[in-house]
This record gives structure tokens, sequence and C-alpha cells, in this order.
């Protein structure tokens, strides 16, 4: 995990590629909360980024959500706890 | 004409050359070959197939080179410029099939021809040149030792206006058994091509052309190019235009998976060296793209070597792998590898691995250690040169380890000694099996397995069944890709990629063509690339990975672990055979050869029983 201090009550978002890219920095803190919650945080925080957050023509997502680099995160329900780390990637891994 | 009698999309002939003699003919290709393997890697594999010897020398004068094309390149569809070149791997003793693109490959099939073959040897180091039906051999004295790039462009000044060139570089000419073979920076690269051509005595192809190719309904295909390239300009396909797979870097390390130290760590600390978002090395970059693409994901670094195209795969291989930091010299060495014409993956593979024998004390060549830039320059050099270390090293890391022994083949990071690329198999299980099944070696264009990786979970428990046919559904997309042949940075925009590519195809070819077709073709490919390989003495125990990744477990950025087991990847494997309805040791058996329509590389007694 990248060392962030915590802010209570936060969590740190990691953006990278695309993402980091559209947002135009590479962390920002968000209220700690569901991660649709987060997202949406995000969309109004970052217009740019909107577009990110929609399906692709396969209907899948352009981004990955990764919980600390773990595990990806696929249910918008998911509870993310103040000092956790969400980071947010092009869902393409092709190269 | 009617359209059912006129061949669309295909000259249905392929051009067959012995640079011994200089003589040449053509070779019928049946219609129902051509829509059965559809064209580059397929119909390609079918050719080698058929013209090559079972236990052949890859690199006898009668092995042959092939050089394959596609029904789709010259028509407006966007990234459609793309050629296969294939043979027996000299690196693997397996087959080779590997693309290129742009300019050479819409001249070549103007040649009149869907593929061309070269055989023999060479009494003198020659070009071939191509000019419709014409060849010719033209003395290349003159062009020893020069790059690809270089060659290419003396011979511009050589020959007339229009000719378009595939080279190879000194390694090449040096029959280093992981030389490439290019066209404008574009690399063949994987499985030692480049020495195939060496081999032959022959420096480059030289092509030019006049025969257009009739298209069966062109307004329509004009109508699908454009919707087509209207999504390429999408967000599917943004982080390839954008920023190049290069962006990888950072997102690998991050996720822990990015091979670091001949793959004892997955990530770097130096990372962020390698950014190359950052404001000074992203003034350094311009875009390209290949003939006929509206993506255009070629990012071009100026390095101390001059432009060089940065790509994840040549940066971690000689970055993290070998420990380099910095990203300049990691850029002047990529630059240096395209100079002599080297696969950078499995030169920074086999170094990485030299680095590690050294670290262990198992090579006596104390300069080569890892994250020394001096040390991987003068290995580059010597491997493209095959002198002092470089002789060993030139056979790649499965030879290496070998010669070195000392239980050195544990860590070689290779797979039926083609090496690894830039995806960690420990924290990425289903390109695990990806990596160990493929045909031609660890290959990460002919199975995109991470792509089932780098998912959320679904809900649905991931047995080894669900891994398998992730793993099959990728080679058999892949396949088609290849076959076509289309860009895979373009696969996002497809909502369902064989139906789209069969109206594609049925409107260039006339054929009506659809879903179901296409994904038997493509079984049919990897069925026969298999073919081939169990042909030249395939057997079940190549079909895995380095002991390492099963023995040592892998610390994550996290504090976490990531392991593979032996026995769960076995199981996947024997999964996988049965998702793909070989026998348990992966042997093909007649049903399924008949299922797919390769009747035709049963032996006698196969045929006997199927006639019955
Ligand atoms: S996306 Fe890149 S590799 Fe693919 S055709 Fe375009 S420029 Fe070439």
């Amino acid at each position: 995990m990248i060392n962030q201090e915590i802010t209570p009550g936060f969590i740190t978002v990691e953006f990278l590629g695309i993402p980091k890219l559209k947002a135009g920095v590479s962390f920002c803190k968000v209220p700690a909360g569901s991660l649709s919650s987060v997202i949406d945080y995000l969309k109004n925080q970052f217009p740019r980024l909107s577009q990110e957050f929609l399906p692709s023509p396969s209907g899948k997502s352009h981004v990955l959500y990764s919980l600390n680099g773990d595990y990806f995160l696929h249910d918008p329900e998911t509870i993310l706890l103040e000092g956790q780390q969400l980071l947010i990637i092009s869902a393409d891994a092709g190269g | 004409m009617d359209i059912k009698e006129k061949m669309f999309g295909y000259h249905q002939k392929y051009l067959k050359i012995d640079v011994e003699t200089g003589a040449s003919f053509e070779v019928p290709i049946p219609a129902e070959v051509s829509r059965k393997f559809i064209g580059g890697v397929g119909l390609g594999a079918w050719i080698l197939f058929r013209e090559s010897k079972q236990g052949m020398n890859s690199l006898a004068p009668e092995a042959p080179l092939i050089f394959c094309f596609s029904p789709l390149v010259g028509t407006p569809l966007t990234t459609s410029a793309k050629f296969a070149v294939l043979a027996k791997s000299p690196l693997t003793n397996r087959i080779s099939d590997a693309l290129s693109s742009s300019h050479f490959a819409i001249e070549a099939k103007k040649t009149g021809f869907d593929a061309i073959v070269i055989t023999g040897r060479s009494a003198t180091k020659r070009i071939v040149i191509i000019e419709e039906g014409k060849v010719t051999l033209q003395n290349a004295d003159d062009l020893q030792g020069l790059s690809a790039l270089a060659t290419s462009e003396k011979l511009h000044t050589r020959l007339a206006a229009g000719f378009q060139i595939a080279a190879i570089g000194l390694a090449g000419e040096n029959q280093v058994l992981f030389a490439n073979l290019s066209h404008e920076r574009r690399h063949a690269g994987r499985g030692g091509l480049g020495a195939v051509l060496g081999s032959k005595n022959i420096k480059a192809i030289a092509v030019k052309g006049n025969t257009r190719m009739a298209v069966a309904f062109p307004a329509k295909l004009v109508e699908k190019a454009r919707e087509l390239s209207a999504k390429s300009f999408g967000p599917a396909t943004a982080k390839y235009r954008e920023l190049g797979t290069v962006s990888n870097l950072l997102v690998f390390n991050r996720l822990s998976v990015l091979p670091t130290r001949n793959f004892q760590e997955g990530h770097f600390a130096a990372i962020d060296k390698q950014d190359f978002q950052e404001v000074d090395k992203a003034a350094k970059v311009t875009r390209h793209s290949c003939a006929a693409c509206t993506i255009g994901c070629e990012h071009i670094y100026e390095s101390k070597l001059g432009k060089v195209r940065i790509e994840y795969e040549s940066m971690f291989a000689l970055g993290s792998l070998c420990g380099i930091e910095n990203a300049d010299d990691i850029a002047e060495l990529v630059g240096l590898c395209d100079e002599f014409g080297l696969d950078t993956i499995s030169t920074g593979g086999t170094i990485a691995f030299a680095m590690e024998c050294v670290e262990k004390g198992m090579l006596a060549e104390p300069w080569l250690q890892f994250g020394s830039m001096a040390a991987a320059k003068k290995a580059i050099g010597l491997i493209a040169n095959r002198e002092g270390l470089g002789k060993i090293l030139s056979l790649g890391s499965r030879q290496a380890a070998h010669l070195i022994g000392q239980g050195s083949i544990a860590f070689a990071p290779q797979v039926k000694g083609l090496e690894i690329p830039g995806y960690e198999p420990r924290g990425l299980q289903t390109m695990a099996l990806g990596l160990a099944v493929a045909s031609r070696g660890a290959d990460h264009n002919r199975s995109g397995a991470y792509e089932a990786d780098f998912s959320p979970p679904t809900g649905e428990v991931l047995d080894n069944s669900a891994i398998a046919r992730s793993a099959v559904e990728s080679e058999n997309r892949s396949a088609l890709i290849d076959s076509l042949i289309l860009c895979k940075f373009l696969r996002g925009v497809f909502s369902n990629l064989f139906a789209e590519s069969a109206e594609l195809l049925s409107l260039v070819t006339g054929w009506d063509m659809d879903e179901v077709e296409l994904r038997l073709a493509a079984e049919r490919v990897v069925a026969i690339k298999k073919l081939f390989n169990i042909r030249e003495g395939w057997s079940i125990e190549e079909d895995t990975l380095p002991e390492r990744f099963f023995t040592e477990a892998l610390e994550t950025q996290s504090g976490g672990q990531n392991r593979l087991s032996k026995t769960a990847l076995q199981q996947r494997i024997g999964a996988y055979y049965q998702a793909r309805n070989w026998d348990d040791v992966g042997d093909i058996g007649i049903q399924e050869l008949r299922r797919l329509g390769l009747e035709e590389f049963c032996n006698e007694s196969d045929l006997q029983t199927i006639k019955g």
C-alpha cells in the first residue's frame, strides 16, 4: 500500500492511467462509504472522469476498482472504511 | 460478375521462393482452405504445416519462413494493415507466429498473393525483391550489419519508389535465436523469426504490387468501416491512444504483478522514475500509428539513441526485470535492441536470468549485476554479436540454463523456451494457465487470459473449469483477431467479436458467415498450431511454468503473499484440455479433428478409422 496520511472519516482514492489523466491528480480524499457513494462523489468532483464510469460496448466497465491493490471490487454496496485505499485504473490491461 | 463465382478478399495462391536458386512458383490455395483458416496466423499455420517436414531444423535451408496476409488488409477497416510471419521457432522448436504492421502488409497483398513462402539458403547475402509476381535477388553486401531501419532507408534510395521493406538487423544475420524481423519499427518479434531469415542469408524482403483486391460489398463495407473508426475514438481504446501500453508499468506495479529482478519480486521500488505521464517525460513523447489505424497507440520517446517506440513489454523486460530504474536508460536499451533486431522480452528475460545466476554464484561474470545499465548494455552487444557470454545468452534462457546447470532451469523465465512476458503468474492465475498452454510458449498475445484476472468478481465461484473456459475463450478470440487480421487494441469496441467479425468478413468476401462458423474457425486455428507442435515432438510436460513459481511465494505491496500451486495449475491444465475436447494428455483425438474439419492432418491409420 502506498503510504498516505489517514484522514478521519475519509478513504484515499488513487488514480492511475486514464483515470489519472482525466482526474488531473494522482490522489484524492473521499468520505468513507459505499463504493457507489464514492463514485458519485468522484463524478461531481471530476466531471471529466464521468465517461469512464459508463459501461463499454461489451457491457464491461472502462475502469476497475481495487481495494488496496489486493483485489477488485464489483458490488456497488461494498463499504469502504476510513483509511482504506481505493485504486481506480483502466479496465483494459493489454500490452 | 456473380459474387458466387468471383473470389473476393483472396488471391487464392501463394508465392514460393527458393532463395538458393532464385526459382519461384505459384501454389494454389483452395477456396475452402481460405474460408476455414481465414488468413494471417490461421492460413499461415496451414501453409507452414504443408510446407515443412516433420523434425526439420528451424535454421535448415528447407525450413520455410512464411509471410501471410489477410482478407481485410487493404480495406478501409481501421487497424487492418497487418501481416503474419510464421516458422518453426529456433528458440522453442515449436510453432512461432508473430504479427507486424503497416505499409508492408498493404503492399505485399498487392503483389497478388495471399502469402509468400521463403525457402533455401542463398550462397551470398542478398535481398529478395517481389514486384507483382516477379522475383529477383540482389546483392546485400552493403547492408551487412545495418539495423532493419537503416536497411530500409538504404533500400528506399536503391529501389524504385513504392517498395515496402521488412528486414533484419545484425542479430538476425548472426542467427541469435530471438532475433526479430521488422518493418517501420514494428517487429514480428517473438520466437526468432529474424534468425530464420538470417539463416537463409537474406537481409530483407522488398515488395511492390498493383493488384487491387476486390471486395464483395464495397459501399456497405465503407459504412461499417466508418462506424468502427468512430468507435475507435471512444473510451474503449483511450488507454492505448492517450498513454500507450507503457502506462501498464505503474498499474501492474501497484497490483504487485510487475515482474521484477527476474521474477523474484512483483513490484519495483523505483517505478515512479518510469512514469511517462510526468511532464518531463511526457514532453519527450510523440504519437504515431501504423498505416490505416485510427487509434495510434505508438508512443515514440526521444532517447539518447534517437526515437524509440516505448511499449510496456519492452520497458518492463529491460527495466524492472533487470532492476534498471531510469526511464531514459531503459529507453536507450530498447533502442539498442531495435538497432540490433532483438526481441526485447527475450533479451530482457535472458539477461535478467543471467544476472540472477551471477547473484547466486552460478555464473562467474561479476560485472553482470541487477540494476547496472552498463552491464545490460554490454550484454546486449555481446548477444547481438554472439561473443563471450553472448554466445550462451544468444540461445535464450532455457538453453543457457541447460549449459549453466546447477538447477538454474528452475528460475529460467520461460515456457517452451520462450521468455515470459510482463504478467506475474502468481498474481494472475488465469494468465498462469494461458502462459503454460500457449502453442508458441509463454505468450500474452495469443492468450489474453489476464483479462479474467483483471476483472471484478462476478459472484460466480471461479473453479478450475471456469478458469479453463476463460483461457479457452481468450485464445479463441486471439486466434480470430490474428487471422482476420485486426489489431487487438481494437477488441474493446466490439460487443460481440465473433458476430461482428463475421459481418465484416462477409462484406469483404461475399460469403454468408456467422458467429458459429467463426467460432469454429478460431478453434481450428488453435488446434492446427497445437497439431504442428505435436508433430514436432510436443509432450504434456511442456505445458507448465518454471519451478520457481510453485516454490516461492511473492510478497505483495500490502504485505500479503501470492502463491501458485503446482497441483492447482495441473488441474486447470486438465480442465483446459477438457474444455478444448482434447484427451487427458493434451492430444487431439480423431473425433475432434473431424469436428474441426482437420481430417487432412490425421495420420494414415487415423484416416482409415474415420473412413471406417
Ligand atoms: S492500435 Fe497501435 S498497434 Fe494497433 S494498428 Fe494502431 S498503431 Fe498499430
